[in-house]
């Protein structure tokens, strides 16, 4: 469990957060999501511990101890890692740290890491293994993930995920993930957040979310239901609306297609830049 | 344990409202019904079912509690989920996913605008076209 | 942890030692060219406070330069490890080196070296971590550490004229070293303490207050309290 209770947090004079609060259950997949910039990594970060909150406070559940980094495992959008380190001296370093007695290092040796490379000589792909190697060690109760699975090749994508689905499956693991793209993650998450002005505009699960938005394409705007953005064509236009609910089908004059999620964030954010 | 029956075929459409374990519910009922999968076959674990598809493991949960409160799986504990066919509930479970799928056609024909006068006119050439061999699943007709 | 660190200062460690052998030789060429007699103690007496003056600094100011360097803040935070941890893993290893070659200072020289100017290395070194996390510039510290001499030195003077009124002479200039020294190290103690604390991935400039508020407010007072003394009393007498 992670409760966010009156968190306010800002970069010198620029508020990310005032007063905001979350409360995300043990064992749920939660979607972070926003227009870049917003402030999704800001929250990350301050639930992994690397940036203090200024007023308020994030806590975790007591069975991840005094101080829940140590079963919090984190991947920030920049991959950080001490990169003049070899693999090895970086393995050693993190060991150390959490008090470890070893690492399973399987996945490294699968994609070919030498231990002798230097961390900075890495691919970005085979930095990510690493790194989530390097987390993974810990029996982390919470996996906080930052944007990274989408500059992965395809392969490695689906061997980071499917170790995720290893981890949910085996034990009550919580995980947050902020992400723009959505392509293979859809069918992981169970709750998306779309955070607007350091506030949260939608909290919905997944199968909520799809069954209340939807694409009604039609020239004339729906006027019973709220529209989040629309696209003009020559001959007619898409409106995106929400909340829709089966009782309206029919009534709306237009084709209703269902969407996948990254059509649905879009709508909520086209709404943002109209 | 015998071993899991590993080929069932599932594809999830990301684009359609329909919630992930709907559709995985009804690709396992398909899969059953039509003979693919046999009575006292070994149904893929969770875990094996889940990392196959790469989806969150609460949703097969999902998918395996209610195919077991529908009667379509049994479970043996420690051993896995197993299919039971009920003859009985066979016919009309059959009926009943047929139904499902007509009326998931109906609607999105509706919202395309054709009427039910097109649909049984469409409905009654492509019919009379697979009677006679001409059309196959998925084959775009002339 | 602790292993890097130790490993990332020996290596400013013998970087600056590069110092303790080239102004001596530099001094003892200079010598052997002038014909001179090579006085091997002021050679290495030389040689000693140069190296001392750049481990000090250097030692300092790279206390964070790993980080820096490998854009790792992200993940030392994400570390099970207190900032106290963390400080004391950087500061310590560092700290020993420089106390294993003032010793030698000592062993080599003699005591003079450290009773002039031994807690100015101290100094010197705390001083420059702030520049490790880029709170000052080099110039506004080299400023700052001037001011420090200057402090530290007239602070002497006026604590050992003290002593002389109370009798207690007998020490002299050690003690008046230690006090006016441990005047000094008090208010960046704490406000180093009180930074480092609170420290995390945002840019430095966001934590400074706490620095600001402490150190130099106590620098002003130090410097005005012994303006106004040496007006009223002066030294030297």
């Amino acid at each position: 469990m992670i409760d966010i209770a009156g968190l306010s947090f800002s970069y010198g004079k620029t508020r990310v957060f005032k007063d905001f609060n979350l409360s995300i259950p043990d064992g749920q997949v939660c979607l972070i999501t926003g227009i870049n910039g917003v402030g999704k990594s800001t929250l990350l970060r301050l639930m992994a511990g690397v940036l203090r909150p200024d007023k308020g406070a994030i806590r975790f559940d007591a069975r991840l101890g005094p101080d829940p980094r140590r079963k919090i495992g984190f991947i920030s959008d920049s991959l950080s890692l001490y990169e003049s380190l070899t693999v090895s001296e970086a393995i050693a370093l993190h060991k150390s740290a959490y008090g470890l007695p070893a690492i399973d290092d399987a996945l490294i040796r699968h994609t070919k890491i030498g231990s002798g490379q230097k961390v900075r000589e890495l691919s970005i792909g085979q930095r990510t293994i690493l790194h989530l190697e390097l987390v993974l060690s810990l029996a982390p109760e919470v996996f906080l993930i930052d944007e990274i699975i989408h500059s992965i090749d395809a392969y490695l994508r689906r061997i980071f995920l499917e170790q995720i689905v290893q981890l949910l499956a085996k034990r009550r693991l919580t995980v947050v993930m902020v992400n723009v793209n959505f392509h293979d993650i859809e069918h992981l998450v169970e709750r998306v957040i779309l955070l607007k002005s350091g506030e949260i505009a939608v909290d919905e699960t997944i199968d909520a979310l799809k069954a209340k938005v939807k694409k009604v394409s039609s020239r004339s705007a729906p006027d019973s239901l709220y529209v989040l953005s629309r696209i003009d064509y020559e001959d007619h236009s898409d409106f995106f609306v929400y909340p829709f609910h089966e009782g309206l089908r029919g009534t709306l004059g237009g084709e209703i297609r269902d969407l996948n999620l990254t059509e649905i964030v879009s709508a909520f954010i086209g709404g943002e830049y109209a | 344990m015998n071993k899991a029956r590993e080929d069932i075929q599932i594809r999830i459409d990301a684009k359609s409202a329909v919630p992930a374990y709907e559709q995985i519910k009804r690709a396992l009922k398909l899969a059953i019904l039509s003979g693919h999968i046999r009575e006292g076959e070994r149904l893929m674990t969770l875990r094996e079912m889940a990392l196959k598809l790469v989806v969150n493991p609460n949703t097969i949960i999902k998918v395996y509690e209610q195919l077991e409160n529908e009667g379509f799986i049994y479970s043996r504990p420690g051993a896995g989920y197993y299919v039971r066919l009920d003859r009985s509930k066979f016919g009309r479970e059959r009926h009943e996913l047929f139904g499902e799928i007509t009326r998931d056609y109906i609607s999105r024909a509706l919202d395309l605008g054709y009427s039910g006068e097109d649909m049984l006119q469409e409905l009654a050439r492509l019919a009379g076209m697979s009677l006679r061999g001409t059309l196959r699943k998925g084959q775009p007709d002339d | 942890m602790l292993r890097k660190e130790i490993r990332d200062a020996l290596k400013r460690f013998v970087e600056s030692l590069v110092a303790l052998i080239l102004i001596p030789f530099v001094y003892a060429w200079d010598k052997l060219i002038t014909k001179a007699g090579l006085d091997y103690k002021s050679l290495l007496q030389t040689g000693f406070v140069v190296t001392l003056l750049i481990f000090s600094v250097y030692a300092g100011a790279t206390l964070f330069q790993s980080e820096r360097k490998d854009r790792a803040f992200e993940y030392l935070f994400s570390l099970p490890l207190s900032r106290t941890e963390i400080i004391l893993a950087k500061v310590l290893p560092r700290l020993g080196f420089l106390i294993l070659l003032a010793g030698a200072a000592t062993l080599v020289v003699g005591r003079e070296l450290l009773q002039e100017a031994g807690i100015i290395f101290l100094l010197l070194f705390f001083s420059s971590i702030f520049l490790s996390i880029g709170v000052f510039s080099v110039i506004l510290n080299l400023f700052g550490v001037g001011l420090i001499y200057l402090i530290y030195f007239q602070g002497q003077l006026i604590v050992s004229s003290f002593l002389l009124k109370l009798g207690l002479s007998s020490h002299g200039l050690w003690v008046a070293s230690v006090i006016s020294a441990a005047v000094l190290l008090i208010p960046f103690g704490i406000a180093f303490w009180l930074t480092f604390m609170k420290i995390d991935v945002r840019p430095i400039k966001l934590q400074l207050r706490t620095y600001y508020a402490i150190v130099l407010p106590t620098l002003i007072i130090l410097v005005s309290l012994i303006v106004a003394y040496s007006r009223t009393h002066p030294l030297g007498s």
